[in-house]
């Protein structure tokens, strides 16, 4: 009875009308013979091959319409400016996107699988989370079957075995060295979609062993090794604070790239769960065939990615942003033992460090928000994502309001505010404490508004230098080379007496040593050959 | 059952087939069964008892398509008391006489012409296609042009252009029907030789409170040969010929459209197609007809130049 299944319809119509198409507005004969009574042939000229990135919205859709009841738009996006509507004596806004608009839960995994990266589901228990992660594995191509069997369910006694796999019992008994003793891999090891459900109730050795598979993609036993393929990884917790069983090391949360919350179920779609019911229907069995994707469809979305513009404008701002969180002042005495990271080794309290301030304001400055910094993991975790969401919305450029949506799942259990800082303490701020989300995508907002207050969109003196030395040293004569060592040290004087040291400045100093050491030690060469 | 073999068929698939309607169900579940049942016994069964003929698997593809189908026209008010009659008619009558020589075809042959009909304006236009359907029962490979020309001359103007191609390319066709030479047809206001001109003006718009489209009063404009309407925020094309008028919203990457410009002198023999205290705003002369707004109506008037002084 296939095509019977009201679950297996997929919209014959663009997901995204406006992606990637010319403003042609020719009339479309093919519209006669499309309409609610589904597809039927096509005239001639139709189009039949989706191209990836639609089937990948039209997932998303299918997903959103009939899978996951998750009617909440986090994700906005806008053409025109949206009017809020005000609630509560908070006035908190309700804003009604003017462009299309996505739910964090169901995007964010989506993208995770589109570009191969790891994705941790967290929330209470009977979210939807679990559910989630199962039909990734089914757009991967696997039956609703063999994504449940392979899926790991995380337990105190899980042993390193119970995850990878057991030695033959004869070779144990037999083997004259531990290379003889061969390895029965457990199954899903092999697959383009791993699940690990309830990790942080795994005991802390075997999440070593699961570090190795996710960090390095192998499994390793009695000194077997075993290459797992290339993989979308989908990892759930109840918690994300330390509340399992198990303390979760940190080496294994800082693989995650994105961190999604599952948002509460609105009871007004209680409807939607009674025909489930009284039908005994699971959409995750209802998969169309047609939003499959293949080996070589994944890798081609990958590529396709990977490839996705980063425009110079917007990395400038990410550069910005990500300087404003490392730097501690009274943490070294040397300029580059200047960071939170020197006095965290040290063990030395923030408070401590925070009273000896007394010169920035510390309610302005983004870096004295966070008790930590950004990782380079995260960083390539945001570009990555950024390029997946613009692929996604059908753009061949990462825009602006893609890093803004993206970047709190990113930096979601990678950047830490601290709770002390005297931003928190304003009344206005303090809900975003306990708003992860909001918090982050207001900070990046604030530093996007800092960017352009200081003007570093229009000239940004520091990354003209640099492009100058990117462009390579060969020809460059010793004249030349004295001249750009002046502009250097000329820039670090301005940049020293007109600035209070913060994030920005500190890393701009660095940038500006580390140009002035390689003309240098150019010019050195340039002497010795006389 | 006229069927013993959809009687078995009914059987043999019960738990998908209850379980597609129980998903598909929506509103009052009495009417929904009344109206869906009455559909099984008065429509599908009849079907293909008249294709009983059919190998077995050609049977159970078109009784799955139609069973399917079924249920959208259900939820869409196809078997609603006013539309059942066409809708049966269809069934019983037209769609075994077309579908007979086409068993491998049927199901998608089916689905061209519900969704042809589903674009429609009402049962009105549907039950005059199908009577121009019966008489001309295309083959699968003509099914494309006749669904078009029979759409565009029931009430879908903007199909007209695509229409008038697919004329050219069947004569047979054109024959059948007994429209004359297709090139007079290039005159948008022309019905064919036996109803010959279309000369009354039309009327399109009308304002929101009055059931019409309208937020405001609306304005011409034209854009690369296009007559566009703006009234408020929204716009249309405007689509108008002898077999219908319509106003298609349209798209917001429309190229820019300029407005026809105001208080130009309306010709004096026009005025008698409005009222006297009616106060014209813009006339939009076209080669085959003008196209009049007004200050003080929330329509526009399209008047063929068809006629004695026109």
């Amino acid at each position: 009875m296939k095509g019977l299944n009201p679950f297996s319809r997929i919209s014959a119509s663009p997901t995204r009308p406006s992606a990637r198409k010319t403003t042609d507005a020719t009339f479309d004969v093919a519209a006669l013979v499309s309409g609610p009574f589904g597809a039927a042939g096509e005239l001639a000229g139709t189009p039949s091959a989706v191209a990836l990135d639609e089937k990948l919205r039209q997932a998303y859709f299918w997903i959103v319409n009939h899978a996951v009841i998750s009617p909440h738009y986090d994700v906005e996006y806008n053409l025109a400016a949206p009017q809020p509507i005000q609630f509560g004596d908070s006035q908190t806004p309700l804003y009604l996107p003017t462009d299309q608009s996505y739910s964090s839960f169901i995007l964010l995994p989506l993208l995770t699988f589109a570009a191969r990266r790891k994705c941790l589901f967290i929330g209470g228990p009977g979210r939807g989370k679990t559910a989630s992660a199962l039909l990734m594995g089914l757009l991967g191509g696997y039956s609703p079957k063999t994504v449940r069997r392979a899926m790991q369910h995380g337990h105190p006694q899980m042993t390193v075995a119970d995850l990878l796999g057991n030695p033959m019992p004869m070779d144990l008994m037999q083997a004259d060295q531990e290379s003889d003793i061969r390895i029965s891999w457990r199954s899903w090891l092999d697959m383009r979609v791993k699940i690990v459900d309830e990790y942080n109730r795994i005991p802390t050795r075997t999440q070593s062993a699961l570090l190795t598979v996710m960090g390095d993609n192998y499994a390793e036993m009695f000194n077997q090794i075993h290459e797992c393929p290339p993989a979308a990884w989908y990892l759930t917790a109840n918690d994300d604070q330390g509340g399992g069983t198990y303390q979760v090391i940190e080496a294994l949360k800082d693989r995650i790239d994105v961190v999604v919350q599952a948002l509460p179920f609105n009871p007004r779609f209680l409807d939607e769960l009674l025909v489930r019911i009284e039908e005994g229907v699971d959409p995750a069995d209802c998969l169309p065939q047609a939003l499959q994707f293949s080996e070589s469809e994944m890798e081609e979305m990958e590529r396709a990615i990977r490839a996705i513009v980063l425009p110079p404008a917007l990395r400038q701002r990410l550069e910005f942003f990500a300087s404003q969180f490392e730097f501690s002042e009274y943490s070294g005495q040397q300029f580059e033992y200047k960071s939170k990271d020197t006095s965290r080794l040290a063990g030395v309290p923030r408070h401590q460090l925070a009273m000896m301030e007394n010169g920035r304001d510390r309610l302005a400055d983004l870096g004295c928000q966070t008790r930590n910094g950004l990782s380079v993991r995260s960083l390539m975790s945001l570009i990555v994502y950024a390029k997946a969401m613009a692929y996604f919305r059908g753009n061949t450029e990462v825009e602006l309001n893609d890093i803004t949506q993206m970047l709190p799942f990113v930096l979601h259990s990678r950047l830490f505010a601290d709770a002390d800082a005297p931003f928190f303490q304003q009344p206005e701020n303090a809900a975003l404490l306990s708003d992860k989300i909001g918090w982050l995508r207001h900070l990046f907002q604030l530093s996007c508004r800092e960017f352009e207050r200081q003007g570093r969109h229009r000239n940004d003196e520091v990354a003209a230098l640099k492009a100058k030395l990117d462009e390579g040293l060969d020809g460059v004569s010793l004249r030349e080379c004295r001249k750009r060592l002046e502009q250097i040290e000329r820039a670090l004087q301005r940049l020293a007496t007109g600035n209070k040291l913060s994030g920005v400045v500190h890393d701009d100093a660095m940038t500006l040593k580390y140009l002035h050491q390689r003309y240098s030690n150019y010019q050195r060469w340039l002497t010795s050959q006389g | 059952m006229r069927s013993d073999w959809f009687a078995h068929y009914l059987i043999r698939q019960a738990e998908p087939l209850n379980q597609a309607y129980r998903l598909a169900r929506q509103g009052d579940p009495a009417r929904f069964a009344e109206a869906f049942s009455g559909f099984v016994r008065e429509g599908l069964d009849p079907l293909l008892a008249r294709l009983d003929h059919w190998p077995a698997e050609y049977k159970s593809a078109l009784a799955e398509t139609a069973y399917h189908s079924g249920l959208t026209m259900v939820r869409h008010g196809w078997l609603a008391p006013e539309h059942q009659a066409v809708t049966i008619h269809l069934f019983q009558q037209y769609l075994p006489d077309w579908l007979s020589p086409y068993p491998e075809d049927a199901p998608r042959l089916l689905t061209q012409l519900l969704n042809a009909l589903s674009h429609l304006p009402g049962v009105h236009p549907r039950s005059r296609f199908l009577d121009i359907w019966q008489a001309c029962l295309p083959t699968p490979e003509a099914t494309a042009d006749t669904l078009l020309l029979l759409s565009w001359m029931s009430g879908l103007p903007q199909f007209r252009e695509a229409a008038l191609a697919a004329m050219h390319r069947c004569p047979d066709l054109v024959a059948t029907l007994g429209l004359g030479d297709p090139a007079l047809f290039d005159h948008p206001w022309w019905l064919g030789p036996q109803r010959q001109w279309h000369s009354c003006p039309v009327e399109l718009g009308g304002s929101v409170w009055l059931g019409g489209e309208f937020t405001n009063r609306p304005q011409l404009l034209t854009a690369a040969g296009h007559t566009l309407v703006q009234a408020g925020g929204d716009g249309w094309q405007l689509h108008a010929d002898a077999f219908g008028q319509l106003l298609r919203p349209h798209r917001h990457d429309h190229p820019v459209g300029v407005a026809v410009p105001e208080r130009a002198q309306v010709p004096a023999r026009l005025t008698e197609y409005w009222r006297e205290f009616d106060q014209p705003r813009q006339c939009l002369e076209r080669r085959h007809d003008w196209v009049v707004s007004f200050h003080n109506r929330y329509a526009v008037m399209v008047i063929p130049k068809v006629g004695d002084g026109l």
